[in-house]
């Protein structure tokens, strides 16, 4: 007979603890035990066999890693926690004596304070770190910034939040790193890239949110607390980068103009070069699985600079129906000049009968007193933009007409993918297609002519002819366009296929079926489009 | 008896007779002591006349001690012997009367006044010309560099064991829950979702939470179906009496008993002639039985033959089925890889929440951005999230409970409610 091992010393019953044994191992009430959980990030467990974990009983309960709640046990907050126990006894007592001079007094100077620095340095080693989950944190942020103060909700920790919010979409302005934005019926979506990390965080729209019951909002709070801290060290990190002092003087929340003195002609340099990196670094990224090449690159970050000058040479007038927390946003962020009505915010650059502007955007049914020189559109015109990383045609954005649908920029079109281009086309290509349309369309009709005339010839039919029409030339256009490194990539798939098993083919096959049906549909969409094009002018 | 009486009697109480006797059983003790108490004061004193009275007793004047430590014990506190101490003298009253108080100088403010104000002037002068600066309790922590690299400091070899470090770290601090690690933080919409999305998007969309819907409705259905009554349960009642009744009507009815066992008896006697069966019949069975075999055997060749022309047929049959089967043990791996990647579905006692799929019907799409009507509640969409990513437990809000349903009561002025409110109305009418 081995050595005879004793229960409960090795294994899952010595590894978790449940939630009850650990509130007796700390001795802190259940709340405050789960503010230290949210605050630390220890994360109930789900051990395998949860009769052993827990001495034999399979009751319902929640398992934590002994070791971390032995962590826990180092941690200076819980002390804090308990001296704050102590002292909210002390305050009450003096309150329901009713001697309030006594409380205010207390309060002031007795009152444990505690932050929450050393927690976030550990649980974010480094800067790239904090930022995998800023956006987390940013939603949070910007849900909060809306709310009223009440028993709950501090005015302070709201006014936070606005601070916070403000500072991060000002540097968002001034590094130009915004990438997608998306109206969706929830709130914006909106994604920016920061040193090679794509952030994506969600805005509500401004209407009050209604708060449901079945959200514990000390939870929220205590996400709130630790997440405000976060994102102030991100924002500090960040103005670094760009040379600015923090914090920064931004007069009104969403005014940013004193953050606009601040950057000077070296501070822009630098912050250009930055960006530049930036692009460079995530460009690089993208490529997975062929070889990089210096063109993909090139184009990659053209696209993106294209994308942060986009509106340089616009000036935008924001009418008092739209949301200009959002447009004034996203037209900064790509180098536009904005305004406003007066009763709107404070400070508007410049006033509404300005003659530099050259888009308004409105979203009444319809307009009064049109300016001419002007550009009058609907706010999706200005994501759509952005998403589409080029200027499109304002006219299909007018007010009052029903826009193009607004397409989601985080679909991406993956390879033979369909892609609507109704509003593709952009003002200045309009009429050069229109052109290319024309002559297009004579030269096809002569083709057409000549081989109806000669498949009558051969006794064809007519819709044999139409179907050998299209793949003939289809696989013309095809040989056309092999290079020979194509033919060698075909020659390989096809030695590829012999090596198989019966399994692999088959798999193989369903998959070509289903590539191929895609392809189908993509082309007659296509054809669809072609053949509407034509009827349309 | 009388005997024994005295005998005991006689024991317990030995004779006297005799002067041996009786020497021996007295006990004069008492009488010697006083005579030698005598004899003593005789040798002392001489042969004398007895002393007085006040020659051999006194008269106790000073008294007992242990009565003055008693009588000291009662004695009252010192302070209150001094608080009772009242003085001729009458106390001065501490407010000052105006009466009393005589100022300096008629019309001009007295000293105490003019300090008083002196004292609150310069506290004033003090408070505006130097703010107190409040405690800030903010704690102003975001003013330096979180992640800069902290400058290094010498270890002293020396002090290492004194100074208090920092806890390590223990190694299930870098286990992350699968779910955390799989799931994004802020999950991108669908393209459905759009507030003017495409129609083969919205389609798509409203397709999934119509299936979801569907799901549902088919599961309530069938939890319905299995707890509804069923009406085969009124026909097995049906059939339940039946049978009783039949089997109780052949015991209760003993006057065809008797003929049952008769018949019972006749049959017996059949079976048994049917049993001694005859060599005929037995040849004839075993032929049948040989026949039977034969046909039996033939029908599977045939059978066999038969399947093999359709030999094709049943191969692309099981073809089929290993086909089927292959596909069903890939779904069964993918949906348990899946299952397994979107983390745990229950932590601890509740359930987490799952997401319902936001999208708006055809008529609720809005035209434009003015008109739209957000969908979806944002704080539950984060609070979901978390839950989702195994970052909390889910929790349940508790329900206050009551141990006890309130009553309610009725007054017995109540009662007279509309009499009284009559009476009121008429008052004011009246008026």
């Amino acid at each position: 007979m081995g050595k005879i091992n004793k229960k409960g010393v090795k294994g899952a019953a010595a590894n978790f603890i449940t939630r009850q044994r650990a509130l007796n191992k700390l001795q802190i009430s259940l709340a405050d035990f789960r503010r230290l959980c949210i605050l630390k990030g220890i994360y109930p467990r789900d051990p395998k066999n949860k009769k052993k974990a827990n001495k034999g009983s399979t009751a319902p309960a929640t398992f934590y890693y002994i070791k971390d709640i032995q962590y826990l046990l180092h941690e200076p907050l819980l002390q804090k926690f308990r001296d704050y126990k102590a002292f909210a006894k002390k305050l009450n007592r003096v309150l329901h004596k009713g001697e309030y001079s006594t409380a205010k007094s207390l309060e002031e100077n007795t009152k444990p304070v505690y932050n929450l620095d050393h927690i976030v340095k550990e649980r974010y080693p480094s800067f790239i770190d904090a930022l995998r989950d800023l956006d987390d944190a940013l939603s949070m942020l910007f849900l909060f910034s809306k709310m009223p103060a009440d028993n709950k909700i501090k005015a302070k920790a709201v006014a936070d939040c606005q601070k916070l919010i403000a500072e991060f979409q000002a540097y968002v302005m001034k590094a130009k790193c915004l990438r997608k934005v998306f109206f969706s019926i929830k709130g914006i979506y909106y994604q920016a890239e920061i040193k090679g990390q794509t952030i994506t965080w969600i805005v509500p729209y401004q209407f009050s949110q209604a708060v449901p019951t079945d959200v514990d909002f000390r939870v929220m709070l205590t996400f709130l607390e630790f997440y405000t801290t976060l994102t102030g060290f991100v924002n500090y990190r960040l103005y670094n980068e760009l040379n600015i002092a923090y914090p920064p003087n931004l007069s009104e929340m969403a005014g940013f103009d004193a953050g606009d003195a601040m950057l000077t002609k070296t501070e822009a340099t630098a912050e250009d070069a930055v960006a530049a990196l930036d692009e460079f670094k995530s460009a690089g990224g993208e490529e997975d699985k062929d070889t990089v090449t210096l063109r993909q690159i090139q184009d990659a970050s053209n696209e993106v600079s294209n994308l942060q000058q986009l509106f340089a040479n616009c000036v935008f007038f924001i009418s008092r129906e739209t949301p200009r927390y959002a447009l004034e946003f996203m037209i900064r962020s790509c180098g536009g000049q904005v305004s406003w009505d007066p009763s709107v915010g404070e400070n508007p650059p410049f006033a509404e009968n300005d003659e530099r502007i050259t888009h308004q955007i409105s979203d009444r049914p319809t307009v009064s007193n049109r300016v001419l020189g002007r550009a009058y559109v609907q706010p999706q015109w200005i994501a759509d933009c952005i998403n589409a990383r080029r200027i499109l045609r304002s006219k299909t954005y007018e007010p009052g007409q029903v826009l193009p649908p607004h397409l989601s920029p985080f679909v991406e079109a993956k390879e033979g993918d369909y892609v609507p281009g109704s509003a593709i086309d952009s003002d200045a290509e309009e009429e050069e297609e229109e052109e290319v349309v024309a002559e297009d369309k004579e030269d096809d009709k002569e083709d057409v002519y000549e081989s109806e005339l000669k498949a009558e010839a051969a006794g064809v039919t007519f819709s044999e002819s139409t179907n050998a029409e299209t793949k003939p030339t289809a696989s013309k256009k095809s040989t056309k366009k092999r290079s020979a490194a194509e033919v060698e990539e075909e020659e390989q798939k096809e030695m590829a296929t012999v090596m198989m098993t019966n399994k692999q083919r088959k798999l193989y096959q369903k998959m070509q079926h289903g590539k191929q049906k895609k392809v189908a549909e993509v082309e007659k969409l296509q054809r669809k489009k072609a053949a509407l094009k034509p009827k349309k002018k | 008896m009388s005997a024994e009486n005295t005998a005991k009697i006689a024991k317990a109480q030995p004779s006297r007779k005799g002067k041996k006797a009786w020497r021996k059983n007295i006990d004069i003790t008492g009488v010697e002591d006083g005579l030698e108490v005598l004899r003593s004061e005789e040798r002392v004193r001489g042969k004398t006349t007895p002393l007085e009275d006040h020659q051999l007793f006194t008269i106790d004047t000073v008294g007992d001690s242990k009565v003055k430590r008693q009588l000291a014990k009662d004695k009252p506190l010192k302070v209150d012997e001094i608080l009772a101490e009242r003085s001729a003298v009458p106390a001065v009253n501490g407010r000052a009367l105006r009466s009393s108080a005589k100022p300096a100088s008629k019309g001009k403010p007295s000293k105490y006044t003019l300090e008083k104000v002196e004292k609150i002037a310069k506290r004033k002068a003090e408070e505006s010309a130097a703010p107190v600066k409040k405690k800030n309790k903010s704690s102003q922590t975001n003013t330096y560099d979180l992640w800069a690299d902290a400058p290094v400091e010498e270890k002293n070899p020396y002090l290492e064991d004194v100074r208090t470090h920092k806890a390590k770290a223990p190694a299930t601090m870098e286990h992350t829950p699968k779910a955390l690690v799989n799931h994004v933080n802020v999950v991108v919409p669908d393209a459905g979702a759009s507030y003017n999305p495409s129609m083969e998007e919205h389609q798509k969309l409203l397709d999934k939470a119509h299936s979801v819907e569907l799901k549902k409705v088919e599961a309530a259905k069938k939890l319905d179906e299995q707890l509804a009554y069923r009406k085969e349960l009124d026909d097995l009642a049906h059939e339940l009496e039946e049978h009783n009744a039949h089997v109780n009507g052949e015991t209760v009815e003993d006057e065809e008993e008797t003929a049952i066992s008769a018949d019972a008896t006749e049959a017996e006697k059949k079976k048994q002639n049917e049993i001694r069966k005859t060599r005929t019949k037995r040849n004839k069975e075993r032929k049948a039985q040989l026949e039977r075999a034969l046909r039996e055997k033939k029908q599977h060749e045939r059978n066999i033959r038969k399947q093999i022309d359709k030999l094709e047929a049943i191969e692309e049959e099981l073809a089929q089925r290993y086909a089927d089967l292959e596909n069903l043990s890939t779904k069964r791996d993918a949906h348990r890889e899946a299952e397994a990647l979107a983390g745990k579905k229950r932590l601890g006692k509740h359930y987490v929440q799952e997401m319902s799929i936001e999208v708006q019907l055809q008529d609720e799409l809005s035209e434009t951005l003015r008109q739209l009507k957000p969908e979806g509640n944002i704080f539950r969409d984060r609070f979901v999230s978390i839950q989702e990513r195994n970052i909390i437990e889910p929790r349940v809000p508790v329900q206050k409970h009551t141990k006890y349903k309130p009553k309610a009561y009725e007054r017995r002025s109540y009662k007279n409610f509309d009499a009284e409110q009559a009476r009121f109305y008429a008052k004011t009418d009246k008026k």
